[in-house]
Order: structure tokens, then C-alpha cells, then sequence
């Protein structure tokens, strides 16, 4: 008997954890969102916390408590891992354009209803509604790929139309000066091939894009043969190293995003920026929501939310949050608002003059910066609780994203069908498994081998020798 | 009460067997079944030994002999290192002996990705050794990116793994085949090779199993330390599961890994049975 007893309460025991990950105890609804790292404002104290405050409004409108669990992922390969195995909760993701592309073939988003997001038509810029993509995602934020480099390249990295190059990557800089060990690349084979199909399009003469998303084999060969002269002059192939290395200075140049330019230079203030002539990368992330969530409603809301269409100090929050992630901003409410113009142009609060240049570099910056460098100083000369009607100045009307095709070419990413994938990939391994010399490591182990074989010989001779004496 | 006592003796073993069925056996066989089938191209699987024959054909040959080499001059040093280290300990004083063995584990109170991150730290081109050296007029050189990096980073992270087996199986040895070999005419040399040696083999076997496994299949280090410039075994699977979405070849590498160390630990077993029959 009281062995049955003991076995039922092991029984118990073990089942536990099982019980109580099945019953929801708490009472509270839960919004599972899923972000990029460091890409949404959440400090504490007096800073703004997007989540608080949509908890905050959730429970004002519609009476009902609501509470975010923010999660994050460093790469979309990451995030598509864990939504395949579709076992985890998730109500809001966050991915890049070729992902949503692809979530979109596997049938893995919901079709959003834009009554729920209804602040969409008016802020999304009309570039973006008119994708594809459109009716599955609501752009977050964009922006487009640049060259960091050392300040003390300022003069080198230019050739005589002072325009920069990717070639620069190569190691090949217009001044001959040699940076072969200084030089970073992403550790990523879309990133990584894309670099080198900008300059096989460009140089091909083609205006339209032949390379970054073809599906013929020989041009992702001429790729990888470009990305295989690159590699002896490389320092490493990196992705979140790029900070610490461009930051304290053990590398002179990489390649990365504009907005994540203005985290590095904050450290380090002899960095620089630049659009290489070649063209770039042109990418969005954009909020999605799963198919498999249960939430759906709620996560439409937080969307909407998010936009800052709502009523109250929604907007507020918006424009907050695209000061503190300080990319591209897709919504028009924000890039028009001249608190938003003149907070990011701040030299102590935002991010600098060069801020606007490189963050909307389509758009007509000259024009726009003395007006709002006008505002920015009447807003200054004003008490705390100002009202930007009373400004009297000119308000800029200039569209940030118009898109001057002439002077800056821009590639999207599409996702590749799989077999192309499958092709990439194959190219970006071999490139990763052809390793640096290491003659050293290969010859040290030969003589280790030869010596444990003359200890072992040497050892059964002595042992036989001995054996005589017995 | 016999009986009682050996029921409880196997009740106690439920939990544990529990677990290595659901975390150890079960996701073998995963590896396992995604290595010996193929995703056709309407989704399904079916069984083939075409990953196996890919190894072969494919560039991973010189990887897996890379990762080797790699982790027998890690583990040699390790061992050249944590020796004498190991010895020295077993001669202090018995309370001071503790307080140097907590010193020896210290580094692995900390997490892993965090010392390596610290290495690098110390051997970028503006890290701390770079600064001493351009502080007192000498040239920045480049420490991190090469073989001898990945090797020291190796050697740090696995060598408490080398000295502690070393040293409890040392620690054990009776002090009177010592004084007895000095009794016989041995001198410090002979006592060593003749005595402390053979009693310390099975620390010593076990201690290079405990770093060559985990230097042979290790895939972080290979990537900081090297700059990504020298692909060990670990970052070639590591890249199958996480951006080629390659789960059978993925599954297939991580096999032909587990053999290996297999085989490898199957003849250290064997040289330890020759010396003394003792359990790794």
C-alpha cells in the first residue's frame, strides 16, 4: 500500500511542470512580440517604454488588461527557426523584406485588415503600400546599406568625382594606400554577395538589376569569384563584432547599416559615412502577424498603435520611438513632423546634421535643413510647454522619399526560389570551408603524432629489453 | 526491508532515466533519421545515404582534419601545461591546496562566450596589449586571425578541464611508493617516469578526452578568436542549422562528429585498460 501511495505522489511530482505549463493561471492576456535586438524604445524611468505605455492604452480603450512579452532575435534565419518549429507563442514579428517574402509563399502570415490598422493609409509612405508585400506588413522602419569607415580615410577613399566605391572592400583604394587587415565584411552570404553583385551590376553597364536577384548560376559565380579575391586582404567576416571593431578602431572599414552608423560614431567620433556609387541595398523590416497567433486582434491593435494613429499621444510615441531606433522611418506622420526633423538634427539629443543626409538620402536635405535648423532654433528660444502652432517660420512640405533613380541605385532583396537559395548557399560554403594557412597547426600535429609513436616504440623496447632480466 | 530499500534504490533512478530518454536518446535519433533521409522536393523524406556519399564529394574532408589538428596541439598543450601545474599543487600544503584548485576552476564560474569575448578584447589592434606596446613606441601588431589565437583560446577555456582530473588522481597517490622508490635508489627522474607517471595515467587519459572532445567540436572560439577566418567542424554544422537551413547534411556532419570522438574515446579507453583498468 504505501507503495502504491509513494509511486503516485512521484507520479505527481514528475507531472507537475507538465500540469502547469497546460492551465494559464493569471488572468492577464498576453501579447507575444518578437524584435529585433536594441530595436524599440524600452528604457525605464522618465524615457519612454513603447510597451508600458501600449499596456497603459490598452487597458484605458478597451477595458481589458493586457500585458507585452517583448523578445528578441539577432537574424532573420533565427526568427524563421523558430517560428517553423511552431511550437512558440507569437503574435507580433518584426522580419526583413526577403523573410516576409518568403512567410508569405509558406503561407505563415495573415492577411492584416486594415479597419483594425486604420491609421496605415495615412502614415505609411505610398512606396511601401504599393509592394507586394503590402497587404501582409506594415513597415516598421528601413534604410539602406553604407560604408563606415576611419576618418583618417577622408582623403583616400575617394577617386576624383569624390564619389567611394565598394571596390574600397577589395582593399583597392584610389590612393593606393594598403589596408589589406583593416578591412570588415558581413559574415552573412546575402549581405556578403550582395556587396560584390553592386559592383558586377555596375560595372556591367546595367541600368536594371542582373545580379542581386538572378537566378542564373553563372552570375552568382562571378560573385563568389570576386568574394574569393577579397578574402586575403580581410581582417574577418563579422556581424555583431562590427561594433566593438569600428568602435575602438581595429578595423578601418565596413560595411553596415545607416541607422546602426549613428550608435557606432556615438563611441567613436572619428567615423564616417558614405553611399558608394555602385548602389546599395535598400531594405525595410516590417511588422507581420503570424498566422498561428491567438491574438490576432490585439496584435492588429498594437500595430496600430504603433503607427501612432490613435488617438492621444500616440503620435508622440511613434515619433519617440524612431528618434531612439534612429533608422529610416517609413511613416509619413514622423518624417514630417518638425519635432522629429529638428530632435534627430540635434548635436547633443539626436544624432547630428548629418543625420537627415544619411538616413534619407533620396530625399532633398539641402532645401529641408535650413528650415528646420530654423525651427530648432525658435523651438529653443521657447518655454516648456510651446505649441508648434504658434510657429511662425516656413513648415517644409519636401517629400523625404522621393526617388531620384539618377544618382543612387537601389537593390531590394527578393527571397530566391529554393533552388537558386540552395545554389548561393552551396557557393557561400565553399567559400567558408577553403580556411586561411594554418601550415603551422598542420605540422606541429605531425610531429606530435611522431612523437607519442617513437614514446610508444621506444616504450615496447624497453619492455621487451626488461623482460629478459625476469 | 530489503525489498523496500531496492525499490527505492530504482525509483531513484526513474527520474534520470526520464530524462536521458527525452534529452539524450530521443534527439540522437533524430540525427540520426535526419541523417539517412533526403527532403524530396514535395516536402517529404525518404531514405538515402546520399548525405553520406556528399561528405566525400564536397570540401569537408580538409574541414574535419583541420578541427582535428586543431584540437590535438590544444590538448597537447593543455596537457604540457596542466601537468607540472598539477604536481606543483599536490606538493603545497593541503589548505593552500584548495584555494589554488578554486583559483585553477575561477575562469569557469564564468560563461564561456564571455571569456573569449574578453580575449579579444585583450588582443585587438587597440586592445590591451596593443596599447602597452604603441605606449612605449612599439609597432600595433596583429594578434587576433591567426592559428596561434584560436589555439590560445582553446587552451584557456578547456585547460581547468586538463589539470582537475590530473590533480585528483595525483592527489591519491599513496606517498609511501614514493618514499618507497627513494628507498630503492631512485632518483627525482626515475621516480617520476617509474612511479608518479604510471599512477596518474588515468587522470591523465581523462583529462585529454575532457578537452580533446570539446576542442575537436568546438565552433565559438574558432569564430572570434580566428576572425572567422579558420572554419572548424562546430561552424560548419553550426551554419547547416542556423542560415543554410540544411538539416540533413547538418544532421549528417554532427554523425560523422560523434563517431569519430567515439572512435577516439574507444582507444583512449583501450590504452587506459593497458595501464591499469581505470574509467574515463
Amino acid at each position: 500500500m504505501k507503495k502504491r501511495v509513494f509511486s503516485l505522489l512521484l507520479l505527481c511530482f514528475l507531472l507537475l511542470p507538465l500540469l502547469c505549463s497546460c492551465a494559464d493561471f493569471s488572468p492577464v492576456k498576453k501579447l507575444y512580440v518578437y524584435n529585433w535586438g536594441e530595436y524599440m524604445s524600452l528604457e525605464g524611468g522618465d524615457d519612454l517604454h513603447v510597451n508600458h505605455e501600449f499596456e497603459a492604452w490598452y487597458e484605458e480603450t478597451y477595458g481589458e488588461r493586457i500585458e507585452v512579452v517583448y523578445s528578441v532575435f539577432s537574424s532573420n534565419e533565427e526568427m524563421y527557426a523558430k517560428m517553423q518549429n511552431g511550437s512558440s507563442k507569437i503574435d507580433v514579428i518584426v522580419p526583413s523584406e526577403y523573410m516576409v517574402e518568403r512567410l508569405i509563399k509558406e503561407d505563415m502570415l495573415i492577411k492584416l485588415d486594415f479597419d483594425i490598422i486604420a491609421a496605415y493609409e495615412n502614415t505609411i509612405e505610398e512606396r511601401f503600400q504599393e509592394m507586394a508585400t503590402a497587404p501582409y506588413c506594415v513597415p516598421y522602419t528601413y534604410g539602406y546599406l553604407g560604408l563606415i569607415y576611419d576618418a583618417s580615410l577622408d582623403n583616400s577613399l575617394f577617386d576624383e568625382n569624390s564619389e567611394a566605391s565598394w571596390r574600397v572592400l577589395w582593399n583597392e583604394i584610389p590612393d593606393g594606400t594598403d589596408l589589406s587587415g583593416q578591412i570588415l565584411t558581413f559574415n552573412n552570404s546575402r549581405d556578403a554577395f550582395g556587396i560584390a553583385q553592386f559592383i558586377l551590376n555596375h560595372e556591367s553597364g546595367a541600368k536594371e538589376d542582373l545580379y542581386v536577384n538572378s537566378t542564373d548560376h553563372a552570375r552568382w559565380d562571378e560573385a563568389y569569384e570576386l568574394l574569393g579575391q577579397q578574402k586575403d586582404c580581410l581582417q574577418a567576416y563579422v556581424m555583431d563584432e562590427i561594433y566593438n571593431k569600428m568602435e575602438g578602431g581595429a578595423a578601418l572599414v565596413a560595411p553596415y547599416y545607416a541607422g546602426d552608423y549613428f550608435t557606432m560614431v556615438s563611441v567613436n567620433e572619428n567615423l564616417r559615412f558614405a553611399y558608394p556609387k555602385e548602389g546599395t541595398n535598400f531594405f525595410y523590416d516590417a511588422m507581420c502577424v503570424p498566422k498561428t497567433s491567438k491574438n490576432q486582434i490585439e496584435a492588429q491593435r498594437y500595430i496600430n498603435f504603433l503607427l501612432g494613429g490613435t488617438e492621444g499621444e500616440s503620435l508622440d510615441i511613434a515619433i519617440g520611438n524612431a528618434e531612439w531606433i534612429g533608422y529610416s522611418s517609413p511613416n509619413v506622420k514622423v518624417t514630417t513632423n518638425l519635432d522629429y526633423l529638428a530632435d534627430m538634427t540635434d548635436d547633443e539629443e539626436g544624432y547630428g546634421e548629418e543625420a537627415l543626409s544619411i538616413l534619407y538620402p533620396e530625399g532633398d536635405i539641402d532645401t529641408l535643413l535650413p528650415m528646420v535648423n530654423a525651427y530648432a532654433d525658435w523651438r529653443a528660444e521657447q518655454d516648456e510647454d510651446y505649441d508648434i502652432s504658434d510657429y511662425e517660420g516656413e513648415i517644409p512640405t519636401i517629400d523625404l522619399f522621393t526617388a531620384d533613380a539618377d544618382d543612387f541605385t537601389t537593390y531590394i532583396y527578393q527571397n530566391l526560389d529554393n533552388e537558386t537559395l540552395e545554389y548561393a548557399n552551396g557557393r557561400w560554403e565553399a567559400l567558408k570551408l577553403s580556411s586561411a594557412p594554418a601550415g603551422g597547426i598542420y605540422a606541429l600535429t605531425g610531429v606530435i603524432v611522431g612523437v607519442l609513436l617513437l614514446i610508444l616504440v621506444a616504450y615496447i623496447l624497453v619492455r621487451r629489453y626488461r623482460q629478459k632480466f625476469y | 526491508m530489503n525489498k523496500k530499500r531496492s525499490f527505492l534504490r530504482t525509483a531513484a533512478a526513474y527520474p534520470h532515466m526520464v530524462w536521458s530518454v527525452l534529452f539524450i536518446v530521443v534527439p540522437l535519433l533524430f540525427v540520426l533519421y535526419y541523417a539517412l533521409t533526403v527532403e524530396n522536393p514535395d516536402g517529404s523524406f525518404s531514405f538515402s545515404f546520399a548525405n553520406i556519399t556528399a561528405l566525400g564529394s564536397e570540401s569537408y574532408f580538409p574541414v574535419f582534419i583541420r578541427s582535428i589538428c586543431f584540437a590535438v596541439v590544444a590538448t597537447v598543450i593543455c596537457l604540457l601545461l596542466a601537468y607540472p601545474l598539477a604536481y606543483a599543487l599536490t606538493q603545497c600544503k593541503v589548505s593552500s591546496q584548495r584555494m589554488l584548485i578554486m583559483l585553477v576552476m575561477l575562469p569557469m564560474w564564468m560563461n564561456l562566450l564571455i571569456r573569449t569575448y574578453s580575449w579579444m578584447n585583450i588582443l585587438e589592434t587597440n586592445g590591451v596589449i596593443n596599447n602597452f606596446l604603441a605606449s612605449i613606441g612599439l609597432p600595433r601588431v596583429q594578434l587576433l586571425g591567426n592559428a596561434a589565437a584560436v589555439i590560445l583560446g582553446m587552451v584557456y577555456n578547456f585547460l581547468p578541464y586538463m589539470v582537475l582530473p590530473i590533480y585528483t588522481v595525483m592527489s591519491k597517490i599513496d606517498r609511501r611508493y614514493i618514499e618507497a622508490a627513494a628507498d630503492l635508489g631512485c632518483n627525482g627522474w626515475q621516480t617520476m617516469l617509474r612511479v608518479i607517471l604510471p599512477l596518474s595515467a588515468s587522470g591523465v587519459i581523462s583529462g585529454i578526452t575532457m578537452v580533446f572532445v570539446p576542442s575537436v567540436s568546438t565552433f565559438y572560439i574558432s569564430q572570434k578568436m580566428g576572425n572567422g577566418r579558420f572554419e572548424m567542424i562546430g561552424d560548419t554544422i553550426e551554419r547547416q542549422f542556423m542560415s543554410n537551413y540544411d538539416y540533413h547534411m547538418g544532421a549528417t556532419l554532427s554523425l560523422v562528429l560523434m563517431v569519430l570522438i567515439i572512435i577516439c574515446l574507444a582507444v583512449m579507453n583501450r590504452f587506459g585498460e593497458e595501464d591499469g583498468g581505470v574509467l574515463v
